[in-house]
């Protein structure tokens, strides 16, 4: 069978192989025990590979017996009959698995945006668009289901979560998608999620669905922001009106306050004049009543008195003459004797 | 050392026989999650199905396979003897995907939509499964075909806002009230939604998972629309719309504000005025209460001797309103000059 390739001197290689072998035990000169020893590290050195097996603190692993399920094994040392008749598959079931959609984050939190419209662009309730980047978080925590229900997770959990964000966005307005309505979305949709998974049996637990951002598409973001901006104005423009009413009737106030003050004093003031000119009175006609004729006389003629002495023009004249006009210029001799 | 003998012995037989009925093909395992076909010569001998955790439902469509090919199928994975000349064909029996690719399609509506769609899908009855496709990928081009066109069927009787929209009564007044007020009557009519994107899908699934069971013994799990998008053509005009829809509600804030802001200063004008006549009243009236009480005190004093009063206050009348312009003109007989005339008594 080794000829024809090769020359009649060239030694056959397999012959020279097991000679080499035979001559190696031959010289070797071993006793039965030490072949058996041999042997029976070998026998431990092939269990040992195949049947030890180590399940990391966060792992659980599955063995299965021919073919079919027969215990699973928590984290630890453990042995298995070798494979093929005990194979074991393990699950990181502590471990937090996530998928991000509608952009991809990069070393050091950088995220890539660009290219990724087609998973974030999608249709609100009012047929308008909205751009929202969100990311999910699961565990796989059966793994008995986990690996024998479904195949590819990643893939069918993706589809599911591209297909649940979009029904559930469906049901909200654009405005309310990219404002008040995030949080709500984020929890129909891990609900949904949810729902869907455990309609496969894929032992998958979704931990957290988060909308890292919904926002009105590029093209029609100036107009969202001069809505804001108008509101903004327009509550700057209350505020500046209530300011200026607050001062106008601080003003109001103030002027109110002074008027009253105003009036009180100057009532104080007529009470004060009335009280003094009736005590004034009294006192003089304490006096007036001890001795009337006199006090009425020196007082008529006091004032006259002085009434004279300040004008200085007396004119006397007849008790019967009809007409002074006949004796006095009245126009051109004021102030002469 | 002689139990670890004993143990290890036993070991290598069990391995050496199990191995040697393995490499003579006689026995062959079935995992949790594959199915067999057994086959002599091309002819399906048995099969055995498996399924892990099967719900009530997955039970009886394996009952309905069993009664299909009496005798034939065996259920549950493990260890199957067979013999040498037979050939043993695994399928697996786990949830699988079919994605489908993204297409235009026209609305009723006439709208042009970008999809894309994809669905969950498993290997229920195998023999039919071997005998007629023999392969997930003639599987998944027989899903696709079937699918493409329940979804092309359906879509293009349905109007868009059906698609996008579950029923939801809530929202619908919701848009009806904004859109309303925003004076655009045209888009009330397409706010109403008769059944929705679940019963839309539902009605695709349904017509399609008929046709797969009964042709190619496949079970669909689930049918989903993963995009739906307008064309880039019509975004635009979406985007314009939205645009031109925030201005409107820009140029309403801003006529909220102007109106707000008279509807203040006009109301604190009036209450300006108010105030300042409220107290005008109140300093008439306490003057007017300062005046009768001097009144008053007045009057009670001078009562006290009414003549001596006019005397007095006569007297004062003068002493004030006669000034250096006066001129005095005396008749003779005035009391004055009591003591300047002659017939003085």
């Amino acid at each position: 069978m080794a000829n024809g390739k090769f020359g009649d001197n060239e030694p056959d290689p397999i012959e020279e192989v097991t000679r080499s072998i035979r001559e190696f035990f031959e010289n070797f000169n071993a006793s039965p025990l030490l072949i058996g020893f041999v042997l029976l590290v070998i026998v431990l050195g092939y269990f040992l590979v195949t049947s030890v097996y180590i399940v990391d603190r966060d792992q659980k692993a599955v063995v299965l017996r021919f073919g079919e399920y027969n215990r699973t094994a928590l984290p630890g040392w453990h042995w298995k009959f070798p494979s093929p008749i005990e194979k074991k598959y393990i699950v990181n079931t502590q471990r937090v698995f996530s998928e991000e959609f509608g952009y991809r984050s990069g070393g050091g939190g950088k995220k890539t945006r660009a290219g990724y419209d087609q998973e974030a662009l999608m249709l609100t309730g009012d047929l308008g668009v909205a751009r929202v980047e969100w990311d999910i978080q699961y565990r796989k925590t059966e793994p008995k289901k986990f690996l024998f229900n479904i195949r590819n997770e990643r893939k069918i959990l993706r589809e599911a979560s591209f297909a649940a964000m979009r029904r559930v966005v469906g049901d909200y307005d654009a405005t309310e998608v990219i404002t008040v309505k995030r949080q709500k979305i984020a929890k129909n949709v891990k609900s949904e999620l949810q729902e869907i998974m455990d309609s496969y049996n894929s032992g998958i637990n979704i931990l957290d669905v988060i909308i890292q951002s919904s926002e009105p598409p590029k093209p029609v973001l100036p107009a969202f922001k001069e809505v804001d901006s108008a509101r903004q104005d327009r509550e700057k423009i209350r505020n500046e009106a209530l300011q200026k009413k607050e001062r106008i009737l601080n003003e109001a106030e103030g002027q109110v306050a002074r008027m009253l003050a105003e009036a009180q004093g100057d009532s104080a003031a007529m009470l004060n004049r009335a009280r003094g000119d009736a005590r004034r009175f009294e006192k003089i006609l304490t006096q007036y009543r001890a001795a009337p004729e006199v006090t009425e006389t020196r007082m008529f003629l006091e004032t006259m008195e002085g009434a004279i002495k300040r004008s200085g023009n007396v004119y006397v004249v007849d008790k019967d003459l009809k007409n002074v006009l006949p004796m006095l210029d009245l126009k051109s001799s004021g102030g002469k004797k | 050392m002689k139990p670890l003998k004993i143990f290890v012995g036993t070991l290598i037989v069990i391995i050496g026989l199990v191995g040697s009925l393995y490499a003579l093909g006689v026995v062959y395992f079935v995992p949790e999650y594959m199915n067999a076909v057994v086959t002599r010569f091309g002819e399906v001998q048995y099969a055995v199905l498996t399924g892990f955790d099967v719900s009530k439902k997955g039970a009886d469509q394996q009952e309905v396979i069993k009664e299909r090919y009496p005798g034939k199928i065996s259920v549950g994975a493990g260890l199957y003897w067979k013999l040498p000349w037979e050939t043993t064909h695994y399928f697996d029996s786990r949830i699988l995907f079919w994605e489908g690719e993204v297409k235009q399609i026209s609305t009723k509506d006439l709208r042009t939509l970008v999809i894309d769609s994809s669905a969950r899908w498993r290997i229920k009855d195998v023999i039919k499964f071997y005998e007629r496709l023999g392969q997930e990928q003639q599987a998944r081009n027989r899903i696709g075909s079937v699918i493409n066109s329940n979804i092309e069927d359906y879509l293009s009787e349905t109007l868009l806002i059906e698609a996008v929209r579950n029923e939801n009564l809530e929202l619908e007044t919701r848009v009806k009230k904004r859109i309303k007020s925003l004076g655009d009557e045209a888009e009330v009519e397409s706010a109403k939604i008769r059944y929705g994107r679940k019963e839309l899908i539902k009605k695709i699934e349904k017509e399609a998972a008929k046709e797969l069971r009964e042709r190619f013994g496949l079970e669909l799990v689930d049918v989903m629309l993963t995009q739906l998008n307008y064309t880039d053509k019509v975004q635009q005009r979406v985007y314009q719309r939205m645009s031109s829809e925030r201005k409107r509600i820009a140029e309403r804030y801003r006529a909220q504000g102007e109106k707000t802001r008279k509807e203040i200063l006009g109301n604190v004008q009036r209450q300006k005025d108010q105030m300042i006549s409220n107290a005008e009243r109140q300093v008439q009236e306490i003057l007017g209460a300062a005046e009768s009480r001097s009144i008053k005190i007045w009057a009670r004093a001078y009562q006290k001797d009414p003549d001596f009063f006019r005397f007095q206050r006569s007297l004062k009348a003068y002493e004030n309103s006669f000034d250096t312009q006066v001129q005095f003109l005396l008749t003779d007989d005035n009391r004055l000059l009591e003591f300047t005339t002659s017939d003085n008594p």
